[in-house]
């Protein structure tokens, strides 16, 4: 009796086309025992615990959730903007499931266009007076890779929020063409409150982290050479031409005070009166950069 | 209008058929078990890096705060409005973050080695996507294909074979049967909708990537490829002498959003799908060394592991299974055409 075991053995050995390999690792479970069985089991097959086959209901119960699931996998891309009346309102649909699954995702790597990367510069002023300056990304501080990645991402996010009815590249043309205001001291992205929220979020993250009495945040546009600038010119990827500067956030212990009290309301205590912030002690400066 | 009928009558019975076939016909779990290894080994390492900055992203004052998450969420895409993350109900405390931390980091390990595989890898995905959606300013392409993976690593017997599992069963069996072989894994429906998901998965996401890279310039124009080089922020090794070579910069460029754009299609075929999987590896190793993702590029390369047969699989990893007794004689000397062709057993190699 020659099993499937045995006409794996024959086809991996026989340089048949590569579709018989196929075929017989693919063969309906009826017509064939196990494929990769190993050698000596071939007539075990009795042996092996009965395989348990689904019922006709089972399966539709089944298919349906696939057809659910697969239906809120491609809710994500499809409402991603720019997006159709249709598919927004398919996201409305499918939100209680796609959000909790993690399935909102646009899989748009590197489109529009790969454009321009951001980073953060941050001076932080301590309650004696010194200041400290750090940037993140910053290969030089966040090893390994992958946690370097983790804080491009934070600095690329402030780009990444665009008006929900503007094309992704638009906001990126917005800011190719100077179009973004830094009248009043904050970059004023078109439409789009949740980069200042973002932006306050890493300065009041830095406050702390550093029990500082001022933050200042800027965010930096890297901006990507023409080839020729790059094979012709020896322009290096880092020349500081390719550098633009916009204030970003500041955050103060008027902010913290602020703060403060909304955590305190959120947590109920709203009716005791706020005491006035303790600073946290101030850490000796570890770095000082120019 | 009969033979419409029986168009439409013959259509829905293939469909049927097919669905039947493609989700529920049983399959060896070998390949889904190895990307459960893998994908295992990725999600430790990736909350073992979390490690280094717990606080930072999840503590109390982290970089992404609630006040930052509602004001995402209240800006008209609702992106985190039903996000669930168990990292919100101690990033008060430390000491709490700092005990789950490390019980998810053990959950990890537990999932790689595959030790009470079930219950591990549906904690795996509560797990990886609680860190997600927490911080989601800080999560990128390595997250999306991290979360997919551990989610369809719930679906199926994840732990049937190269793990701990089947090891303590392989111990079982010695002292209930003694010298009898255990038995074959079985051949698992489970394992078959795990793969089928992560292969149907892969294609949205490659096609989604395909149509994006559409609505931008640089795709059709071909400088596409150099945007990506010259982003000093990305790379890990200077290729910028690519811009010395237009020609060559179009070439990747195109050929990049026609394998996105064709994946979907061509990866079923059996004849194109290994050069479709083929053209995978130099596309996501090359993410991953010169645009310093290795952790993206090489979890990509993962997900592309569920086209993989479970043979290969067992060929590579099982090298046991293939020292199997001499082919039946009329296999061993094909006659084709009448014509025996020459050499040593006519192009049929002897199993070593």
């Amino acid at each position: 009796m020659i099993t499937a075991g045995a006409a794996l053995v024959e086809n991996f050995h026989t340089p048949a086309k590569f579709t018989d390999h196929y075929r017989v690792m693919n063969a309906e479970p009826r017509q064939s025992s196990y494929p990769s069985a190993r050698p000596g089991s071939q007539g075990r097959a009795g042996a092996a615990r009965p395989r348990r086959v689904l019922t006709a209901w089972q399966k539709r119960v089944i298919s349906g959730v696939i057809l659910l699931h697969l239906v809120g996998v491609v809710a994500g891309p499809l409402a991603a903007p720019p997006s159709s009346e249709l598919f927004s309102k398919l996201w409305d649909k499918m939100q209680w499931y796609v959000e909790p699954m993690f399935l909102n995702h646009g899989y748009r790597f590197f489109g529009p266009d790969p454009g321009h990367s951001h980073l953060v510069e941050w001076e932080v002023e301590l309650p004696d007076g010194s200041t400290l300056k750090g940037d993140f990304p910053n290969l030089n501080d966040q090893q390994p890779r992958l946690f370097y990645h983790r804080h491009f991402m934070l600095s690329e996010r402030l780009q990444a929020f665009p008006d929900t009815r503007q094309s992704p590249g638009a906001l990126w043309m917005a800011g190719a063409i100077g179009g973004l205001s830094t009248e009043g001291g904050l970059i004023d992205l078109p439409g789009d409150p949740a980069i200042n929220a973002l932006a306050r979020s890493y300065a009041r993250h830095l406050y702390h982290k550093h029990g500082a009495k001022r933050v200042r945040l800027t965010l930096v546009r890297h901006l990507i050479p023409e080839p020729d600038w790059v094979v012709r010119d020896g322009m290096k990827l880092n020349d500081p031409e390719l550098y633009r500067r916009w204030p970003l956030a500041e955050y103060t212990e008027a902010d913290a005070l602020a703060d403060a009290g909304t955590d305190a309301a959120q947590q109920g205590l709203v009716s005791v009166p706020l005491p006035e912030l303790e600073l946290p002690p101030v850490a000796a400066p570890e770095e000082v950069r120019p | 209008m009969n033979f419409v009928t029986q168009y439409f009558r013959d259509l829905y019975e293939g469909a049927v058929r097919g669905w039947d076939r493609f989700w529920f016909a049983a399959t060896d779990p070998a390949t889904y078990c190895l990307i459960r290894v893998l994908a295992g080994s990725m999600l430790l390492y990736t909350h073992a890096v979390w490690t280094l900055g717990l606080l930072d992203f999840f503590g109390p004052h982290s970089w992404v705060s609630k006040e930052a998450l509602d004001a995402l969420g209240a800006n008209g895409t609702q992106i985190w409005q039903k996000a669930f993350s168990y990292l919100w109900w101690i990033s008060d405390s430390p000491t709490l973050l700092w005990i789950t931390h490390g019980l998810a980091l053990v959950v990890f390990v537990m999932l790689t080695v595959g030790w009470h595989s079930r219950v591990v890898s549906v904690l795996g995905f509560i797990i990886a996507a609680s860190y997600c959606n927490r911080s989601p300013a800080s999560i990128f392409g390595l997250d999306q294909i991290n979360c997919l993976l551990a989610m369809y690593l719930m679906v199926g017997p994840s732990g049937a074979c190269y793990s701990v599992d089947r090891w303590l069963e392989k111990r079982r069996w010695r002292k209930e049967h003694g010298d009898e072989p255990l038995p074959p894994v079985e051949p698992s429906v489970g394992a078959n909708l795990g793969i089928r998901l992560i292969q149907v998965h892969m294609c949205i996401m490659y096609l989604f990537a395909g149509l994006g890279k559409l609505a931008g310039t640089t795709w059709w124009n071909g400088t596409a490829f150099w945007g990506a080089v010259a982003n000093l922020e990305y790379q890990s090794i200077d290729v910028t002498w690519l811009g010395g070579y237009p020609l060559l910069v179009n070439v990747l460029t195109h050929v990049t959003v026609l394998w996105e754009l064709s994946y979907w299609a061509l990866v079923w075929p059996r004849l194109t799908r290994p050069i479709v999987i083929a053209l995978a590896v130099p596309l996501h190793l090359g993410i991953a060394f010169f645009l310093g993702m290795i952790t993206f590029g090489t979890a990509m390369l993962f997900g592309n592991l569920a086209f993989v047969s479970p043979w290969i699989v067992r060929a590579v990893i099982d090298r046991r299974s293939l020292r199997l007794p001499e082919p039946p004689a009329e296999r061993i000397e094909p006659q084709r055409g009448g014509k025996r062709r020459k050499g040593k057993s006519a192009g049929t190699p002897v199993a070593s």
